[in-house]
């Protein structure tokens, strides 16, 4: 497909911009050429009416002379030339010339005193208007001009009209796709903005261009509107982070307290007991809000912050020597094949975290007997992670949603957690540019965490939701 | 017993600390800013430092530094509401010898202050005893009374790491980060699984158990009276 200022042809036609441009060189070039045709018609006209008449006006002279005087008018007008451009003939009613210089009747004649065009009889190139009637007493009477001189100014003018309206209907349409190149890339540049937004970068704006046109206003009230939205957005994430944040100290020194009492009343009454239970129930308060504060703090991470080259092999290794035990002591069986060197770069201790958070769900949500296996495939600089178990697995439908803060499927409402974990997964693919893919595995399910940059495109956790209202189904690219 | 200063500039964390600390038998002095608290923490009474990251006036990592610059090697606990990974880095960096983030239980700040006081011991033997357990760093053996003990490479790790602090409370937390490296919260049972099996290995039937749990705070190693 040839390219063109980035554009494939195909879509610059079909853009806007370029059907602007050839709309506006169309316009141009009718209205050149009917212009043309409209001058045309009517010098032609002008010129063979004149002509015309002039014809007529001779025939009518003649004819209302008297018969006799004829052949003498004729024969004198003759010795006038070559001032006199018309040509006369008088013709026996059988059409052979009894003078002047019309040699034959012209073929084709109609002698009805209407100005005809005709062929010259003598030379075939050569173009006649002429006039024939019959007289009184039976002869013919033919008058004639060249025509020529006409047509070639008609030709001349063809010819000017074609030197003229040609080029610049080219040229119209050339202006029209430039035009519509240049209009097509900057609404390209607009709308490539505007999907990072959607894909919930609000902090991008619009192009604006120093001038002042319908795009450039629109573009400022676009961004105007960007930064209220913006503004609304980090308001609103804020409450619940500053909820999360101030829920903190209170929960802790109730912690505290309860820890005295306990110790006041001692572990063995049942008083000590309904203790023991409050503390796991702040306990477990306290491990949410520290879970949302730091899927908080990993979303308003400084990308690259703390961004290095590390072996993902080495990590997965560790990982598999942390869980095995894990996984067999629950009954699973955990595969871990050993995994060559695989060299990427980001946060260590965050892509741990990721990796961890999908091991411990794999073998949370797998009951015995079955399998978890951890796995580092893909090549080279396309390294692959893949946490797969023979489960329950995920619905499509529930695919996209266990990526959300607080969600947890009905079937595993049984098991400990609070849905915190993927969302935090999402978060830490999402800041290294990674992607995440949850797949089938029946039975089971298999997250594959792509680990390069662009791996998904420009994704974030709120492309998730952005997409949220498309057709469900494997895989989801976050 | 122990004198521990804490400085904590919020009333209500600051007593709470306090009254635990003098609970377990410490002496406690208190400050409520940064000068204040760098004043005090020079003079040399005191055996732990329990600071707050955030202090008016100076802030803790300011203080842990200008301590250290004065040559006043005092053990010190950085608490902090950051759990940024690296902020836990830079507080270590600074000087600070532990950093525990809030909110945490109180027996996980006693455990902690409990290992700082008694330092565990130097990196540099190559040999650790505790009562009837050997460990050889160097050829990485470990043994029970002359039994060796087939260990796996993180419960050996988990071992050393107990055997440095016998007799101290270890707690989950301190695993998590210094065993298994984790610097975030889970919530697994992998400590507790991996001790579990640790613990079958180092108690052989009718041997007395050498690895305690605490209800609720974590582990104890420590050799039988
Ligand atoms: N490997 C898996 N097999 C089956 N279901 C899964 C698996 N991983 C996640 N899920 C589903 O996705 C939900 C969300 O998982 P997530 O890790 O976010 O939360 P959680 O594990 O329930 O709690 P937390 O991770 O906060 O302790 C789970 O409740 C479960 O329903
Ligand atoms: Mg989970």
């Amino acid at each position: 497909m040839p390219r063109y200022a980035g554009l494939r042809a195909v879509e610059l036609i079909r853009s806007r911009g370029f059907r602007w441009g050839t709309t506006f060189a169309a316009i141009l070039g009718g209205s050149l050429l009917a212009m043309f045709v409209l001058m045309f018609w009517r010098s032609s006209y002008l010129l063979f009416d004149a002509l015309d008449r002039s014809v007529t006006e001779q025939v009518e002279l003649l004819a209302a002379r008297p018969p006799d005087m004829l052949v003498f008018m004729i024969s004198s007008r003759m010795n006038h030339r070559p001032a006199v451009v018309t040509q006369v003939g008088l013709f026996t009613p059988d059409g052979i010339s009894i003078v002047g210089d019309v040699p034959a009747i012209p073929v084709g004649l109609d002698l009805n005193g209407s100005v005809q065009a005709v062929q010259a009889p003598a030379s075939p190139t050569s173009q006649w208007r002429a006039a024939g009637r019959r007289l009184a007493d039976g002869r013919l009477l033919i008058v004639a001009r060249e025509a020529d001189e006409i047509l070639e100014v008609r030709a001349d003018l063809i010819r000017g009209a074609a030197a003229g309206i040609v080029p610049a209907i080219l040229l119209s349409l050339v202006g029209g796709v430039l035009v519509g190149i240049a209009t097509e890339r900057r609404l390209r540049h607009i709308s490539a903005v505007a999907e990072r937004v959607i894909a919930g970068e609000l902090g991008e704006r619009l192009p604006c261009s120093s001038g002042d046109d319908e795009l450039d206003r629109l573009c400022a009230i676009v961004n105007r509107m960007l930064e209220r939205f913006e503004d609304v957005a980090t308001a609103l994430k804020g409450v619940g982070d500053n909820i999360a944040h101030d829920l903190r100290t209170p929960l802790t020194s109730v912690r505290a307290r309860l820890e005295r009492s306990l110790r006041m009343v001692g572990p063995g009454s049942a008083a000590g007991a309904s203790i023991a239970e409050s503390i796991t129930g702040v306990d477990r308060a306290l491990s949410i809000v520290s879970a949302l504060l730091r899927v908080a703090e990993i979303r308003h991470a400084r990308r690259h912050k703390a961004f290095v080259p590390f072996d993902l092999g080495e990590v997965l290794s560790e990982t598999a020597e942390t869980f095995r035990p894990v996984a067999e002591e629950k009954g699973l069986a955990f595969r871990f094949p050993p995994p060559c060197r695989a060299m990427i770069i980001g946060d260590r201790d965050i892509l741990v975290e990721a990796i961890v958070n999908l091991v411990d769900n794999a073998i949370k949500f797998t009951p015995p007997p079955g399998v978890v296996g951890l796995y580092l495939e893909g090549t080279g600089e396309h390294p692959i992670v893949q946490v797969i178990d023979s489960g329950p697995g995920i619905a499509p439908a529930e695919r996209r949603d266990v990526f959300r803060r607080f969600f947890r499927s009905d079937a595993s409402r049984t098991a400990s957690g609070s849905g915190l974990g993927l969302s935090l997964v999402a978060e830490i693919v999402a800041l290294h540019r990674f992607s995440i893919t949850l797949g089938d595995e029946r039975p089971g399910c298999r997250f594959e965490l792509r680990c390069w940059p662009g791996a998904g495109g420009p994704d974030t956790l709120d492309r998730v939701e952005a997409r949220s209202n498309e057709a469900h189904g494997p895989p989801l690219h976050i | 017993m122990a004198t521990i200063l804490v400085i904590e500039d919020d009333p209500e964390t600051a007593s709470e600390i306090r009254a635990e600390l003098v609970r377990c038998g410490f002496t406690v002095g208190c400050a409520a800013d940064g000068p204040g608290g760098l004043s005090q923490a020079v003079d040399g009474r005191w055996d732990a430092i329990v600071l707050d990251r955030m202090l008016p006036g100076l802030d803790g990592l300011e203080l842990v530094r200008q301590l250290r610059t004065r040559n006043v090697t005092v053990p010190t606990l950085l608490l902090s509401a950051l759990g940024q990974v690296s902020d836990r880095i830079t507080g270590l960096r600074a000087g600070a010898d532990d950093y525990l983030v809030k909110p945490f239980a109180l027996g996980e700040l006693m455990a902690r202050l409990e290992v700082l006081l008694r330092r565990p011991s130097g990196g540099t033997q190559t040999r650790l005893h505790v009562g009837p357990l050997e460990l050889d760093l160097i050829a990485r053996r470990a043994s029970r009374g002359g039994r060796t003990l087939d260990l796996l490479a993180r419960e050996f790790q988990l071992l050393e790491y107990l055997m440095r602090r016998d007799g101290m409370p270890v707690t989950r937390k301190m695993l998590l980060e210094d065993v298994f490296g984790y610097k975030f919260e889970i919530r697994t049972n992998l400590v507790d699984v991996h001790i579990g099996r640790l613990r079958r290995k180092l108690d052989a039937p009718g041997e007395p158990p050498l690895l305690l749990t605490l209800r609720g705070e974590g582990f104890i190693l420590s050799a039988p009276q």
